[in-house]
């Protein structure tokens, strides 16, 4: 071979060496996640203790981010998934995991909707059956033929009866409940949480001007929690609860720190009778530095309402009017804590 | 199928409607946390006695309603069971703030990114556990009221 040749062959060998450690690099990448994505992991498969139906990985709560740094610390001490999994079962229970355990009582959660479904599949099928043979029940595999004959022959075809129709739609009906009540959020939509500004429309109401001008902001800085807390204060004033409640979460979702969101949130719960979890949001956003004067009026409204929160009620009101200038709603405040004080019942 | 649509229902109303620890009858999990005047405190150093841990916060209305059951409970029990009180998110110094208003003799500890709260499995403030001398969790509340107090403090004694 000539010196030619031996360099070309050393070129090939040296590009085929390094293409395959790429390869193998960029494989060994792939296939080994990032301690973020293993702590998320392990983290959206337990439920926030204190939040409704959310995982740890989602929940912008306190608590929530504790559990996330013990994940984290364990995973880096060499704990397996499900060894982290373990040891939240072994301090809070079996309720802890989002996915209920293939095993015991939970095995039904497993096995039944897709028996449920089995079983429909199964029924559907005889009924449709039953239907192409007008009726009359397929004895036995020797009979089919003929019988299919015999109708397609001499039968008028049947329709479906309505007994047969609502049994069937009965039965999806159930299905659903069924399956909604075992897994809930089944069914839930997984559209995007921005709004539609396109038709200056959310649901079937035409918008006001400040929400359609807070909902531009949104879509032009759809990273601002502020923009988002801008939003949920406008669609709260229009009455639209579950839009601004959506929008107080976003926000929190960007920016768990924003006190703002917060205290959204807790005007938000308290004027829908949610008074403990309003509390705990109002305190979570003092805790976080607001102290406007909704504040202390929406404190003194939830406080008023639990067992041995009056007078906690009366300070807050109290700090609600020294705060706030003369008006309709101070002569109301100075009215509530005038009837506490005389022990009449809270507003 | 109705049956088994039944059944579910019957399941998840049957269940307590308080979430009861797992930790019950096992070994208390260790800590050693800073004290809010700055000494250390060791679980393990306080075995030997019966332990009452409160987890509380300054913002917690509860808490700061039935604080008073806690200082006459400690009062009472002071000389055999020892209490320990710890800050759940919370900063120290609101919480020392708070502790000095409400009294009571017993160190308040700074659980730095919730680690020992989650260890106990807390779900909310405040949660009291009660651990006999042997340090095994025997006791457990979500309540300050003072029977709950008594109650738990009563049954870390009979099996320290």
């Amino acid at each position: 071979m000539t010196v030619k040749t031996w360099r070309s062959l050393a070129l090939l060998a040296l590009i085929g060496g390094l293409s395959v450690g790429l390869a193998f690099t960029l494989g060994s990448q792939r296939a080994r996640p990032t301690l973020d994505s293993r702590v998320r992991t392990v983290a959206s498969g337990l439920r926030c203790p204190i939040c409704q139906g959310e995982s740890v990985a989602d929940s912008p709560s306190g608590l929530a981010a504790s559990m996330r740094g013990v994940i984290r610390r364990q995973l880096q001490e060499g704990r397996t998934p499900h060894q982290v999994q373990q040891y939240f079962v072994a301090r809070y229970g079996q309720w802890i995991l989002l996915a209920p355990p293939a095993a015991g009582v939970g095995t039904i959660a497993w096995v039944g909707p897709p028996a449920i479904l089995g079983a429909g599949a199964i029924l559907l099928i005889f009924l449709l059956l039953r239907w192409r043979l007008g009726g009359r029940p397929a004895a036995s595999e020797e009979t089919f033929s003929a019988t299919t004959e015999r109708t397609r022959s001499s039968m008028p075809r049947q329709r479906p009866g309505l007994v047969q129709v609502g049994g069937l739609a009965a039965f999806a009906v159930l299905i659903a409940v069924v399956v909604s009540v075992a897994f809930p959020g089944t069914f839930r939509s997984s559209a995007s949480t921005a709004p539609s500004t396109s038709s200056g429309r959310i649901g079937s109401r035409s918008l006001p001007a400040d929400v359609r001008q807070a909902a531009a902001v949104v879509v032009a800085h759809p990273r601002h929690a502020s923009a988002w807390v801008r939003l949920g204060s406008a669609t709260l004033v229009e009455g639209q609860p579950a839009a601004a409640r959506q929008a107080f979460r976003r926000a929190l979702h960007l920016n768990s720190r924003l006190p703002s969101a917060y205290l959204g949130l807790g005007v938000l719960n308290v004027g829908h009778g949610r008074f403990r979890s309003g509390l705990g949001d109002l305190r979570q956003a003092y805790r976080l530095g607001a102290r406007s004067n909704r504040l202390w009026l929406f404190e003194g409204l939830a406080l008023a309402r639990l067992p041995h929160g009056r007078q906690a009620a009366m300070g807050a009101w109290n700090r609600f009017l020294r705060q706030t200038g003369p008006g309709p709603l101070r002569s109301q405040v100075q009215q509530w804590v005038a009837q506490l004080r005389r022990g009449r019942p809270a507003p | 199928m109705l049956v088994a649509f039944v059944f579910l229902l019957a399941y998840g109303f049957g269940k307590p409607a308080i979430l009861q620890t797992p930790l019950l009858g096992s070994t208390a999990p260790s800590f050693a946390l800073r004290s809010t005047s700055g000494q250390v405190v060791r679980l393990s150093n306080l075995h030997g006695h019966p332990v009452v841990v409160n987890f509380f916060a300054s913002w917690c209305v509860s808490c700061r309603a039935d604080e008073s059951n806690l200082v006459r409970v400690s009062r009472r029990f002071g000389s055999r069971v020892r209490f320990v009180g710890i800050i759940f998110e919370d900063s120290g110094r609101a919480a020392a703030d708070f502790t000095r208003q409400r009294g009571g003799a017993w160190p308040d500890l700074v659980d730095p990114g919730g680690r020992t709260a989650v260890a106990y499995g807390v779900t909310g403030i405040p949660e009291t556990f009660f651990i006999n001398s042997r340090g095994v969790v025997k006791a457990h509340s979500v309540s300050l009221s003072s029977s709950a107090l008594r109650n738990g403090i009563a049954t870390i004694l009979r099996s320290s």
